[in-house]
């Protein structure tokens, strides 16, 4: 199920997630604040959507999430304000050192 | 029409904006007041954020419209549009533009915080650290430099909660400096301590009270006996 996105585009907004990340390793970023940086070119990205490629990022180890100090019960903050950083693996797909065909866009 | 700024002239604009807000930092610092306690950064000699200081929320914006003004020079050499359902070749030169504004973004960020990678491991964590930066990175690729009531609000929060920590570590050392100092403040008790000693002090207005409590004294005795 991809929600009527294609294939392609779903490649690029990961990507494009990545390397936002990549910027700011090694900290990390509100994914708000992501999400709104991506509509610059993604003008029709919904919320839902890129949290279900966070989600994916998450599962595939290449971004984990961080708790910032202060922060209440880490289950109960909106995904919105949730903190997300690369991890190894993904500062090294993001550097190219190493590839993903599943995030190949080629 | 494509065209980059030089490294050079990277360099140098993000050098301004970095000696721009530590300027503006100094004068702050002088002209110390309530409200620059709500917002917080701290940079040092070397132009890094690494601890805390008192920046208010007009130097903030200010700071925010300095990395603009930069943006909006590597903005017009990217261009991007903004169009929806847009075909294969077009997507391809809004992804180049974009990659080409992420490196105009890294040059900048690292410039006024610092080489990310060396800053201390703690700041990684440090919730009002992690917010600026988002936000300055937010505001760069979504070419913005106005900060919403929201933001404030949450900025000046976890900055503020900042602030409270650090003079609760300095109360905590107060004590210990003053009662081994010979030199330092007097306790605050002290004329509690005199008059229990020597039976009265220095403080007129207490001239009575020793009398007072020598008679509740003699009271208190009576009616034990």
């Amino acid at each position: 199920m991809k929600n009527g996105r294609k294939t392609r585009e779903i490649k690029r907004i990961r990507n494009e997630t990545l390397v936002a990340l990549r910027v700011l390793y090694p900290g990390s970023i509100q994914a708000d604040q992501l999400f709104r940086s991506l509509l610059v070119l993604f003008p029709t990205l919904e919320f839902d959507h890129f949290k279900r490629d966070l989600h994916y990022l998450c599962d595939k180890a290449y971004v984990q999430r961080i708790e910032a100090e202060g922060d209440d019960d880490p289950a109960l903050i909106p995904w919105r304000r949730r903190w997300f950083r690369l991890t190894t693996s993904g500062i090294e797909l993001a550097d190219r050192c190493i590839s993903d065909p599943a995030l190949d866009e080629s | 029409m494509t065209t980059t700024l030089s490294t050079s002239n990277k360099a140098n604009l993000a050098q301004k904006i970095s000696l721009g807000l530590r300027e503006k930092i100094a004068q702050q610092v002088s002209q110390y007041d309530r409200v620059s306690r709500a917002l917080a950064l701290e940079i040092d000699k070397k132009h890094t954020i690494t601890k805390t200081y008192h920046v208010t929320l007009g130097q903030l914006q200010r700071f925010l419209k300095r990395l603009h003004q930069h943006s909006v020079a590597a903005t017009k050499q990217t261009s991007i549009s903004k169009k929806a359902g847009v075909t294969g070749a077009t997507a391809d030169a809004q992804l180049q533009a974009r990659r080409e504004r992420q490196a105009e973004i890294a040059t900048v960020l690292q410039h006024v915080f610092g080489n990310l990678a060396e800053l201390e491991p703690e700041l990684w964590s440090h919730r009002a650290f992690l917010m600026l930066m988002g936000l300055a990175y937010e505001k760069l690729s979504t070419n913005q430099h106005e900060l919403s009531t929201d933001e404030l609000v949450k900025l000046t929060k976890s900055l503020g909660d900042a602030c409270r920590v650090q003079p609760q570590i300095k109360v905590k050392k107060a004590p210990s400096e003053s009662g081994n100092s010979e030199t330092g403040p007097l306790p605050n008790n002290f004329a509690e301590i005199v008059r229990h000693v020597y039976g009265t002090n220095f403080n007129e207005t207490e001239k009575d009270k020793p009398a007072t409590s020598a008679n509740q004294s003699s009271d208190r005795e009576g009616a034990g006996r």
